[in-house]
């Protein structure tokens, strides 16, 4: 229904609310930055201090208070907010200590594949010939399996534990700025400074070091923060399949797992987790769209 | 035809990549031999039983003998259900293809339209409601989603089945759900593609030959918008597919998705490699079918 | 002037919202075409004078907006058409061609579908009918195998081709008038003059009236029977086309008129005016060219000059003439 009153206001050729309407446009717009930055520093937070918020251990069971409903439906206490899973356990202290694991699986993951993608972008835009075939043909055979795939396969051989996860994510998702930097490596190479320097003699690794990297640094921060959203939904989806994050540890995915089964009677057990889910990846991604508009103006649409 | 040859050609490198990588996976850092026999198993038995699956020979020598059965479209048998596990993979393919096609279906109808009307109404609150939207479509995790969409529309109201595949009510949820994930990227990508062309020359043509807006926009502009859009949407075939293991795992849809996320659970190496192979045989095929139709799309391409 | 008026322009303001507020580049232009002339209107770029026939055609981009003034064309006020009324003149009373052919013409449709495409939206005719006329107008404008060009597209082509289907498509649907913003200035020098020939040709052969843009007064020498001239959104001057060549008056005419190349000239240096067109967001006072004038007085700083009358057909904006 906004839709159709919005479309009006546009038509109206009075200038003073079109450009009201420009203003109001561009402070929301600024605002997602913000908002993104507000619930990034949270989610942090929560992560960093969750021992001291949450009010019960996350994996503390009780029969008795099976599938309590948040405080504010009939049934639901004050002492669980967001109420009780199928064993019991306190829904909002969960849902803090899974922040934990959602950022640093996250991070780390990240920090894996941006490392990997860096040193073999720059192999195959700097040396080329035969290491850029090789590695570019594995980018493709890697982008010819769904990454999900990939993981459960990856998974099943080694057993899931948290560091198969993070080598494994990280494994998968350094194609990304293995290209960027391939490319933007190609360019810059190609540049007369570039090869002028190359002329006196400059050694490799002073010019990927000098000129390549300040290039590539800016676009490489923009992908690697929206990269953490991507992952943050992986490592999700692959505990919700069983495959990610064994209990006893906390994953919001694997809240959502056992929410599913209780979804036509308990529906707070699948809503919230799902719910800061959403909420944590929004925020990383308006962050990082607002870094690439800072930082990177050539990446804009 | 010379140019799809090549193509088929380029891909030959990225299947035998592909199968190095599932053959490394599989046979080097598992113990297939610990998996096929009881607990109970004699040293000796283990013995015999490597050497007749000649997994003392040297690597190089298995990889061939793999890779010979692989191209057979041999993978050997699954081990829960004692038969072919290809045959137990194409059983199931029907049931994901429908629904990765219907998926598709509920991706385009939404992003083509919204997509072209935030790039129309730039800058405007619309537009910031669309580009919203979509920015919301990607932060929701799909499985989430689905069990959202089962709350509202199957147990509270009861309009569509919350599991199964016995009639078309059962296949609108799950389509929704994988569909809305693509259907985000898929409207951000249109939406940029066409604010691009509409500042092209020849959209300043098309309006001063008198035609209607509506024919500038949706046949002058979009045809041209169209084609780097395609070219994107086809890398979403694997996102698609890596959908379907997800959706079909959320909904219990009887398909190749669910099945392999039970064999990967199970270890049934398997049906995990026929699945494996299959699905990047569609991938690339998909990609194939992209190239053809952006050269359908863009008359520049073939004569150059 | 026994000929009638096909089109009046009067004090005709254009302005665009930017990050900053509106900025004006046009600031009240006031001209006619008359039925069958060629008019040209000259000047740098960034003098409004494109601005001035997307403003006509009514396709100014969507931050653009005339603001002020009258435009009026066979009795009709354009200002107050409505989108379908605008539209059923556009591409057939009035046409329009552009600078870039390399990128005017639709790159994924063929020839043939965007000629027909304004014959069969103007003249309700049937596919072939329109396919004929295409042909037809094909053959006018002077491209050989025209059945074949049809079939092709744009990029097949090449840049004074495209011009010439430009051209056919702009008169397919006979307008009254035809726009042409800088229609050579992107081709090479043999086909700017074979595009000038086959305007002249074309309109030696029926009444269509042109109104040309472009920065070069060679173009003017060739094509035009009137000549406007415009600097930072004014007409600073408006002749016949030998009076202006004769008797240039305003201070810019001349200096464009010296910085053309005289054949029997032995020059070592080009005369060139000194500096750019003012941004239209910080337009200077008083006369708009002091800044750029060799005849620039402390008056010139102060006073905005009129559009004076000199004799029946010329007008100046110079308070030094």
């Amino acid at each position: 229904m906004n839709v159709v009153i919005e479309e009006k206001v546009t038509s109206n050729p009075n200038p003073v609310t079109k450009r009201m309407k420009k203003q109001a446009f561009r402070l929301l717009k600024s605002k997602t930055g913000m908002l993104g930055i507000i619930i990034v520093f949270f989610v942090t937070l929560m992560a960093v201090f969750a021992p001291v918020l949450a009010p019960f251990d996350p994996a503390k069971t009780n029969v008795v208070s099976r599938l309590l409903p948040p405080f504010w439906m009939e049934g639901g206490t004050t002492e669980y907010l967001l109420g009780t899973d199928n064993l019991g356990r306190d829904i909002l202290s969960r849902i803090i200590y899974g922040s934990r694991i959602s950022l640093m699986v996250g991070i780390a993951a990240v920090i894996v594949a941006g490392a990997i993608g860096m040193i073999l972008g720059l192999i195959a835009g700097y040396y080329g010939k035969i290491f850029d075939f090789i590695i570019m043909r594995t980018v493709d055979s890697i982008l010819a399996i769904p990454t999900i795939l990939f993981m459960l396969i990856v998974l099943a051989v080694l057993g899931p534990s948290i560091p198969t996860l993070i080598l494994v994510l990280g494994g998968t998702s350094w194609v990304t700025y293995a290209r960027m930097v391939r490319s933007e490596t190609l360019s810059v190479k190609e540049r007369d400074y570039v090869r002028s320097a190359k002329a006196i003699g400059a050694k490799d690794f002073r010019i990927i070091t000098k000129y390549i990297l300040p290039n590539v640094i800016s676009s490489f921060i923009v992908i690697a923060t929206l990269n953490v959203a991507t992952i943050i939904i992986l490592e999700a989806s692959l505990s919700f399949l069983g495959l990610g994050i064994q209990p006893p540890d906390v994953s919001w995915g694997l809240m959502l797992s056992d929410g599913r089964q209780y979804i036509a009677t308990s529906w707070w057990v699948a809503t919230f987790p799902g719910l800061a889910i959403t909420i944590t990846v929004l925020g990383v991604i308006f962050l990082g769209d607002w870094l690439r508009d800072e930082l990177d103006p050539k990446m804009k649409d | 035809m010379k140019y799809l040859i090549q193509n088929l050609l380029k891909t030959i490198p990225v299947f035998i990549l592909i199968s190095l990588i599932v053959f490394v996976l599989v046979r080097v850092t598992g113990d297939p031999v610990s998996l096929l026999l009881p607990e109970t198993a004699t040293d000796a038995e283990r013995e015999s039983l490597r050497e007749s699956l000649g997994f003392n020979d040297p690597l190089y020598m298995q990889y061939l003998h793999y890779m010979s059965d692989v191209v057979r479209g041999d993978f050997g048998e699954s081990l829960r259900y004692n038969t072919d596990a290809l045959a137990i993979i194409l059983e199931r393919l029907p049931a994901t293809l429908e629904l990765a096609i219907a998926s598709m279906i509920v991706a385009i109808l939404i992003a083509i339209p919204l997509g072209i009307l935030s790039a129309m109404k730039r800058n405007t609150f619309l537009d910031l409601f669309i580009t919203g939207g979509a920015v919301l479509g990607k932060a929701m995790p799909s499985f989430w989603l689905g069990i959202m969409l089962i709350l509202l529309l199957s147990v509270v109201f009861q309009i569509f089945p919350v599991s199964g595949r016995d009639s078309l009510m059962h296949l609108v949820l799950p389509a929704i759900t994988l569909g809305t994930g693509i259907a985000a990227e898929m409207t951000r990508l249109i939406r940029s593609s066409m604010l691009e062309i509409l500042g092209q020359d020849f959209v300043r043509t098309a309006r001063s030959k008198g035609l209607r807006e509506a024919v500038v926009v949706n046949i002058h502009a979009f045809r041209n918008a169209l084609i780097p859009v395609v070219t994107i949407m086809a890398l979403q075939t694997s996102t698609l597919i890596g959908g379907t293991l997800i959706t079909e795992t959320v909904f219990a849809w009887p398909g190749m998705g669910q099945l392999l996320v039970q064999a990967v659970n199970l270890r049934d190496m398997a049906v995990v490699q026929a699945a494996t192979f299959l699905i990047a045989f569609f991938v690339i095929l998909s990609n194939l079918l992209a190239d053809l139709l952006y050269r359908l799309l863009d008359p520049r391409i073939k004569y150059n | 002037m026994a000929a009638t008026k096909l089109m009046e322009v009067e004090d005709l303001k254009v302005r665009f919202k930017t990050e900053n507020g509106y900025v004006s580049t046009v600031n009240g232009v006031t001209f006619s075409i008359l039925e069958g002339e060629t008019l040209a209107i000259v000047g740098e770029s960034g003098s409004g004078k494109s601005v001035t026939s997307l403003a006509l055609m009514g396709i100014l981009p969507s931050n653009g907006e005339v603001y002020e003034g009258e435009m009026t064309f066979k009795d009709k006020d354009l200002r107050k058409l409505s989108k379908k009324e605008y539209r059923g003149l556009r591409g057939k009373e009035i046409s329009m061609i552009f600078q870039e052919p390399m990128t005017a013409l639709n790159p994924v449709f063929t020839i043939g579908f965007q000629l027909r495409e304004t014959i069969i939206l103007h003249f309700k005719m049937k596919k072939e009918q329109a396919h004929q006329r295409g042909i037809e107008m094909l053959q006018l404008v002077g491209i050989p195998d025209a059945e074949k060009v049809m079939t092709r597209f744009p990029h097949q082509l090449s840049g004074g081709m495209r011009q010439r289907v430009m051209i056919a498509i702009a008169l397919s649907c006979n307008p009254s008038l035809l726009i042409a913003d800088e229609p050579t200035t992107a081709l090479d020098v043999t086909i700017q003059a074979q595009i000038l020939t086959l305007m002249r040709n074309l309109k030696k052969n029926s009444n269509t009236s042109i109104m040309i843009i472009t920065h070069d007064l060679g173009v003017v020498a060739e094509i035009a029977d009137r000549v406007i001239v415009m600097y930072a959104g004014e007409v600073v001057e408006e002749a016949p086309v030998y009076e202006l060549f004769e008797n240039p008056m305003h201070p810019y005419t001349k200096g464009l008129m010296a910085s053309i190349p005289k054949v029997h000239d032995v020059v070592d240096d080009l005369y060139s005016i000194e500096g750019t067109v003012p941004n239209p967001a910080d337009m200077p006072a008083g006369c708009k060219f002091h800044p750029r004038c060799p005849l620039a007085s402390a008056e010139c700083t102060k006073i905005r000059p009129e559009l004076k009358q000199m004799n029946e057909q010329h007008a100046v904006r110079c308070i030094k003439v």
